[in-house]
């Protein structure tokens, strides 16, 4: 039985007649973090759906912290079975809900309830910076704003796995470094294994762990 | 077991089950018909092949209508500067909460128009706003860049010309629901016969049977025209998918096309044309309130008055009844569409074209085909009291425009970004948790006008509750008595009421969310 984080081998994802990636593999031990870069279309977002389980893949083997989680292509996990976490692109929020609504949904949906619920989620608000923004809904925030609650709702079930895609695409220059120095807090904190996918060397070799291309290895050219 | 429940497919795989109960008791005759092999003996005959034939061409000139007019007066409304344009984008839709027999009394008023070519164009006018209304969709979402690239390149008529094109895949679904929408309808060429030269349509084939008792015959008459509608509605999808484009943009919208000093011309055209499908046809009957003639007593307005009381007064229990009965079937449409839009809405291409094909089916059938199915499935020993009762019509009725509810939602739904609703599968959220959460709440006046578009299709549905006797005593029922009977101010007050209280949810629609806007 394998302790790795995650462990993905002969992964084939297909789209009509293009091939997004072929005989992938990827290792990640426990905490480790990983930077996978490639231009638009290399597979990226695919890549972490298919890790997440929100779609399957024509071919490959994922196990996840041990347990087997897709099989030929087949997903066999659900993607809240997985003990991970995946911040999209365009953040997910919803319009709804208050920001202290999203943390507390994700600790219900993981069993946990009343003052412990709230108390965690308190504690992520905290942690984040953004206790003041708790009754606020997602229309109300500011970009950095709504980025934060992604993440806090993300982190607040301390997932053994964390996926980043492209967090901080749509950024300006100084948005983009205020969103580094918050990840770089946020990471800190957390002992979850890394997978941040994005366009960007410089943010791959701001993480600080293993980088990949997808522009040469394991993908078509 | 709390794992299955957090399955979609499981929740989704209920309320198709329920859905299909619903509506296998109208639809078994019909559909048994198709798979014996039986459905098309009786077009055999020459005299019902040409009244098939000359229902296909006369519902093929209505569509045709519809598009020539529903999609100028949706760039007019909603893309143009014209004077009230907002006024105009309200009122285009309310023609389709109508009874199309209520348009043609006011027609047939106005002009004195009757027969066959009458009918063409009065179904033509009922069901432009369809066309209309997909149009206007479609050209909400095209992007801002895409649309002053335009201008800037072409001046306004390549704008125009890129509006069309952005328009064509609604255009093609919308004509293709105003053919089905068209052939189906009893009512319509039934009372435009009976004023002037006598044709026959196929509906009306279909209800001969239930004049000779034979519901069975009835249904299977039916057969051939939900083939032929299941036909052209994949026909329409597929279109609306084959020409839609995806277009990059910023998510801003394009302004509405200026047209500087032919601004006056081209409010008087669109005004022209929403007066030909909703304020002439309606405006004939509001004069129709006190129109008496030369020896008759009192003025207008005295008349008209009286006229208004009697609806009331002679009117309000049958009004009531419709109501309670319809607002029964949008509650099942209230429990049953979310689940069976979210399973729409996550399908694509050929598959979902599919199934909204399989869900429209109920929709697909005449009124009366649709009815003599559900006698010939209740009509039995044993049954008479479920059969008499409104239990039935409530059911009928849920199962028959539930698919109205079902198409509102799923198109709303299929504009909540994937992410949102992936952020909460990640999660853990149950399913009914993220369908409420991520797709219902957000939004809740959709989720609330799907219901009430139930409601008045049940409360304006004439063809089904002539048949169902549970549903005798109804509004339709009567107004359809009254105006064969007679042309006076009683049917003309007794249209409008029933025309007023069936504009309400959409007016309510149209009131709450005007305020979300200005809270937000």
């Amino acid at each position: 039985m394998s302790d790795l984080a995650l462990d993905l081998s002969g992964l084939h994802c297909r789209f009509g007649d293009q091939s997004v990636l072929e005989d992938f593999a990827l290792q990640l031990a426990p905490g480790e973090r990983l930077a996978i870069t490639g231009r638009s279309g290399r597979g990226k977002t695919t890549l972490l759906r298919v890790l997440a389980g929100l779609q399957p893949a024509q071919a490959g083997t994922l196990n996840l912290h041990g347990k087997l989680a897709m099989q030929d292509g087949r997903q066999l996990l659900a993607p809240w079975e997985r003990s991970l976490q995946l911040v999209f692109q365009d953040l997910g929020l919803w319009p709804t809900r208050t920001v202290r609504q999203h943390l507390l949904d994700a600790l219900r949906a993981q069993g946990l309830r009343g003052s412990a619920a709230s108390g965690r989620a308190d504690e992520s608000l905290r942690a984040l910076g953004i206790a003041s923004l708790a009754d606020r809904k997602p229309a109300r925030l500011s970009g950095g704003e709504a980025r934060r609650v992604a993440l806090a709702r993300a982190l607040v079930t301390h997932p053994r796995l964390l996926l980043l895609d492209e967090p901080f695409a749509s950024l300006d220059a100084t948005s983009r470094a205020e969103g580094f120095a918050l990840l770089d807090q946020v990471l800190a904190a957390t002992d979850a294994a890394v997978v941040l996918v994005t366009h960007d060397p410089e943010e791959a070799t701001r993480l600080g762990g293993r980088q990949l291309s997808l522009d040469s290895a394991n993908s078509p050219s | 077991m709390p794992s299955l429940l957090r399955q979609a497919r499981v929740w989704q795989g209920f309320a198709a089950l329920l859905a299909l109960g619903l509506v296998i008791g109208p639809l078994g005759p019909l559909l048994a018909a198709i798979f014996r092999g039986d459905a098309f003996t009786q077009l055999g005959e020459a005299r019902v092949a040409l009244v098939f034939w000359r229902s296909v061409w006369m519902a093929a000139l209505s569509a045709g209508l519809a598009v020539l007019v529903g999609l100028p007066l949706a760039i007019l409304a909603h893309r143009t500067r014209v004077w009230g344009a907002e006024l105009l984008a309200l009122l285009t839709p309310l023609t389709l909460l109508l009874p199309p027999l209520l348009m043609a009394q006011g027609w047939n008023g106005l002009t004195g128009w009757d027969g066959l070519w009458a009918s063409v164009f009065t179904l033509g006018m009922c069901y432009a706003p369809l066309p209309a209304l997909l149009a206007s969709r479609a050209l909400a979402v095209q992007p801002g860049a895409a649309h002053e690239s335009a201008l800037l390149c072409g001046g306004r008529r390549l704008a125009l010309r890129e509006m069309l094109t952005t328009a064509r895949p609604a255009v093609a679904l919308g004509g293709s629901l105003a053919f089905l929408f068209s052939i189906t309808d009893f009512a319509v060429p039934d009372y435009m016969a009976a004023l002037g030269d006598t044709f026959g349509v196929y509906p009306g084939h279909v209800f001969n049977h239930f004049r000779d008792d034979d519901y069975w015959a009835g249904a299977r008459a039916a057969a051939p025209l939900i083939l032929l509608c299941a036909l052209v509605l994949y026909l329409g999808l597929w279109a609306r998918d084959r020409w839609s484009q995806e277009t990059p943009g910023s998510g801003r919208q394009a302004d509405a096309l200026d047209w500087g000093r032919a601004t006056p011309a081209w409010s008087l055209l669109a005004w022209s044309l929403l007066g030909l499908t909703l304020l002439l046809p309606l405006g004939r009957i509001v004069f129709e309130l006190g129109v008496a003639g030369p020896e008759a007593p009192g003025t207008w307005g005295s008349r008209a008055s009286e006229s208004v009381q009697a609806a009331f007064d002679r009117g309000r229990e049958d009004v009531g009844r419709s109501f309670s009965n319809a607002s029964l079937a949008g509650l099942v449409a209230l429990l049953l569409a979310p689940f069976l839009a979210h399973l729409l809405a996550s399908r694509r291409g050929r598959t979902a074209r599919l199934l909204m094909t399989l869900t429209a089916l109920p929709l697909l059938v005449p009124g009366v085909g649709y009815g003599m199915g559900a006698i010939a499935f209740a009509n039995r020993p044993g049954w008479s009291e479920f059969y008499q009762g409104t239990g039935l019509v409530v059911l009928v009725y849920a199962g028959r425009f539930l698919p109205i509810a079902v198409f509102l939602l799923a198109e709303r739904f299929q504009s909540v970004p994937r992410s949102r609703d992936e952020a909460a599968l990640t999660l853990g959220l149950s399913y009914p948790r993220r369908l409420l959460q991520v797709f219902v709440t957000p939004q809740l006046s959709a989720w609330l006008l799907a219901a009430g578009l139930v409601v008045v299709f049940a409360v304006r549905e004439l063809d089904l509750a002539i048949l169902l006797p549970g549903a005798n005593q109804s509004a339709a029922v009567r107004y359809f008595n009254a105006l064969h009977f007679a042309r006076d101010g009683f049917v003309a007050a007794f249209g409008l009421l029933i025309a007023i209280l069936l504009f309400l949810p959409a007016m309510l629609y149209a009131a709450w969310t005007s305020l979300r806007r200005r809270d937000v």
